[in-house]
């Protein structure tokens, strides 16, 4: 799940909405109702539930149970009205604070009241004649024909039962002229049942590719860090693509593949996914800039995560200031299974506080991609809180450890993670480039405190994992060979000015110092002990050998005189 | 309860349909002999509630695990909603081999007391409810999905009983889609006021 990227500028370029978008927030119950009578399909419920519930629930949408007819949402209407009253539906996990965000899927207290009120009076269908005609979802594509329309390789199966699947599939990206620029993806899944969400990225370097190649079914296992990696967007269950900002490009280097890093959860019948991806593409060379922090940096990597086993309350706190005007337009909340919620609140100078992102309820599920409605412009010195909260308790039923057991920072989704992707915008390119040298400049501060040490067991069973090309468990000779080439390409074509190969000799400057030294230094003190030995006794060796050869000498002198 | 349940099973008995199940489906009657199997379980499913359907390989897995040992498991199909095509379809769809029952009188949800999909209820040859509720917590509660189940109730429970011990747990919450309100005098209601 997790990733670090070559240029985490393009990270928040696929910001995705979901599907209430065709119909956003449509809620007809803004006021409470002032009749007693009890709602009816025809007079209230056809409109929300058409308007809010069934872009994704129909046919095709890509949610389980259908709600296309009275029939299908009369049988449902117990759950409906549980799963809105327990906000489960409509998926939308950010609290409703002083920023809004595109697409929010939220219903009043007053509508979720009529729900359950209709449920409780057993459904009536109400006048038969005035029940609203269901929505008719047709398969275009959201911002017309795409200019690229690439599908995934070959096809994979997703087996009927058995634990969520996290794989990466690589789709090569034919030859463009030059200066072409990606102006947004939409997605289109096979597998309705068990596709859950896709992340995607550029990889320019080939080394997806590989792992693909080596590995024996299609795409490629596991969620690995790979810093050659540049993601462009996102799809969940129910989402239409947005396309980037105007005046935003991604640009395509030839030769770049597209990765899909896919979830799917089984759903109870095999399904075969191959899916459809359209690219929207343009010739026009980009007019604004923009930059994506990840705060605090790497997903949480110099964050120290040690979280003990039973803590119900783990806490991390991450404090960031603007070092210039910028405007905020997308953020992007990541952690793991056991986090439970997570707060951004931004302080600005004139004491004016917002909270602009309050997710209470985290679900691991649902990795949404937060654009703005309306892109915030933020003056210089606003201060950014960010809180992350983690129950690693038995009580959590997201713990992936039963019993418990200490979780620390790490790749894997059973290890954690922290880490809000905040996207900034500016017309000007020297605010932007300030910006990321101040950014530099704040991790690196972070870099000389930072507890690295959980980061040698997660690189350990990384670097193991990203050896072993072929997953069969033994790393060979080949592999590691393999690897390293493949290591020195990305190197040498990596973005030297990117955030991150900026900040790695930093980072393993300090994991030296205070991590790998530390442990080395008790055997260097062996070895310079023992060198010091040896040198004595041979010092004391070639010294009596000396000595004897002397005597001899004195000897046979002696017999011959 | 115990003296109750044979009124529920008679006035379920004059409902069911007389004539003969289709293959691969059996009639509530026939399902209700419980002295012809040493266990009984009727298993409220559904073809679109996604939770049922993603149980759906376990479920038949513990009817391939213990049929040879005298228990007779069941897909219960209640309320009006479904023709035997809707669930010979659901079958192939989720590769179903177990019985299937219609029941859109809900008849055994009356019997029965459940209120969920999927939701499991458990019969000795008696006709002594030993179990109700959840296959396995896989599902914490909606919307919250374990990694793996940690408790495998319904396989437990027939475990136990088919060794004759005592069911660890004989009732559990099932976490699901809705079955419709039974409505008129269910087991619950049955249980709790005996003198109506």
């Amino acid at each position: 799940m997790s990733r670090t990227y070559r240029n985490p500028l393009a990270l928040a370029f696929g910001i995705m909405s979901l599907c209430a978008a065709a119909h956003a927030n449509y809620d007809p119950f803004a006021a409470p109702r002032t009749t007693d009578a009890p709602p009816t399909f025809s007079g209230e419920i056809a409109a929300i539930v058409y308007n809010n519930c069934t872009p994704c629930h129909h046919d095709g949408g890509g949610a389980p149970i259908p709600l296309t007819s009275y029939e299908q949402i009369a049988k449902r209407a117990r759950m409906i009205a549980q799963v809105t009253g327990d906000r489960i539906m409509p998926p939308w996990k950010a609290a409703q604070g002083d920023v809004s965000f595109l697409n929010e899927r939220h219903l009043s207290d007053d509508t979720i009241a009529v729900l359950s009120a209709w449920a409780d009076a057993g459904a009536p269908l109400g006048d038969a004649d005035a029940v609203p005609t269901a929505p008719v979802f047709d398969s275009k594509w959201t911002h017309g024909e795409p200019d690229l329309v690439l599908s995934m390789e070959e096809p994979f199966t997703i087996p009927a039962s058995g634990p969520d699947i996290y794989r990466g599939f690589v789709v090569r990206i034919p030859e463009l002229p030059e200066g072409t620029y990606l102006r947004g993806i939409e997605y289109r899944p096979k597998a309705l049942l068990s596709a859950h969400h896709t992340l995607f990225s550029l990889d320019a370097t080939g080394e997806s590719r590989a792992m693909s190649e080596a590995s024996k079914r299609p795409g490629f296992g596991g969620m690995e860090s790979n810093l050659s990696l540049n993601r462009v967007g996102g799809w969940a269950v129910g989402s239409i693509s947005n396309l980037y900002p105007e005046g935003v490009g991604v640009p395509l280097v030839p030769g770049t593949d597209l990765i899909l890093s896919t979830h799917f959860h089984p759903g109870g019948k095999e399904e075969i996914e191959q899916a459809e991806i359209g690219l929207y593409l343009t010739q026009e060379i980009p007019t604004r800039h923009m930059v994506a922090l990840d705060v605090p940096f790497g997903f949480g990597l110099l964050a120290g995560i040690r979280i003990p086993a039973g803590d119900p309350d783990y806490t991390i706190h991450e404090h960031f200031e603007l070092p210039v005007d910028a405007t905020l337009f997308g953020i992007s909340p990541h952690a793991h299974y056991i986090a439970k919620s997570m707060h951004c609140e931004a302080t600005l100078p004139d004491g004016t506080a917002m909270t602009i992102i309050s997710v209470p309820r985290w679900d691991f599920a649902w990795q949404e991609q937060y654009r703005l409605k309306e892109p915030l412009p933020l003056p210089k010195g606003t201060k950014f809180d960010l809180t992350f909260v983690y129950d690693n308790s038995a009580d959590n039923p997201a713990n992936p450890h039963n019993p418990p057991m200490e979780i620390t920072y790490g790749p894997q989704t059973t290890d954690e993670m922290a880490c809000m992707t905040m996207a900034f915008l500016s017309d000007s390119e020297a605010a932007i480039d300030t910006l990321r040298q101040d950014y530099i400049a704040w991790v690196k501060e972070d870099i000389k405190h930072a507890d690295l040490s959980v980061m040698v067991g997660a690189a350990r069973q990384q670097r193991k994992e990203a050896l072993d090309l072929n997953s069969d468990g033994h790393i060979s000779l080949s592999e590691i060979w393999t690897r390293l080439s493949k290591a020195r390409a990305r190197m040498s074509r990596a973005d030297a000015d990117s955030l991150q190969m900026q900040l790695l000799p930093e980072i393993g400057k300090r994991i030296f110092l205070t991590v790998i030294l530390p442990r080395l230094l008790p055997y260097i003190a062996v070895f310079v002990a023992l060198l010091a030995l040896g040198l004595y006794g041979l010092r004391r060796w070639l010294r009596a050998a000396r000595k004897r050869k002397q005597e001899r000498r004195a000897e046979e002198f002696a017999e011959a005189a | 309860m115990r003296f109750f349940i044979p009124i529920a099973i008679a006035l379920a008995g004059l409902a069911a349909a007389e004539e003969p199940a289709a293959p691969g489906f059996t009639a509530i009657d026939d399902a209700l002999r419980f002295d012809q199997a040493s266990l009984t379980v009727f298993v409220f499913v559904d073809t679109d509630c996604p939770i049922a359907n993603a149980m759906a390989p376990e479920i038949e897995r513990i009817f391939c695990d213990t049929k040879a040992r005298g228990v007779r498991l069941y897909r219960v199909y209640a309320g009006p909603f479904y023709d035997n095509n809707a669930v010979i379809q659901h079958a192939a769809d989720y590769e179903y081999t177990a019985p299937a029952i219609l029941d859109p009188e809900m008849q055994l949800v009356r019997l029965t007391g459940a209120l969920i999909t999927p939701e499991a209820v458990v019969y000795d040859a008696e006709g002594n409810r030993r179990y109700r509720g959840r296959i396995s917590d896989l599902y914490a509660d909606l919307g919250v999905k374990r990694q793996a189940a940690s408790r495998h109730d319904l396989r437990e429970a027939i475990e136990a009983l088919l060794n004759n011990r005592e069911v660890p747990r004989a009732e559990t919450k099932a976490v699901g889609c809705f079955l419709p309100k039974a409505g008129g005098a269910s087991e619950e209601t049955l249980r709790e006021e005996p003198q109506s």
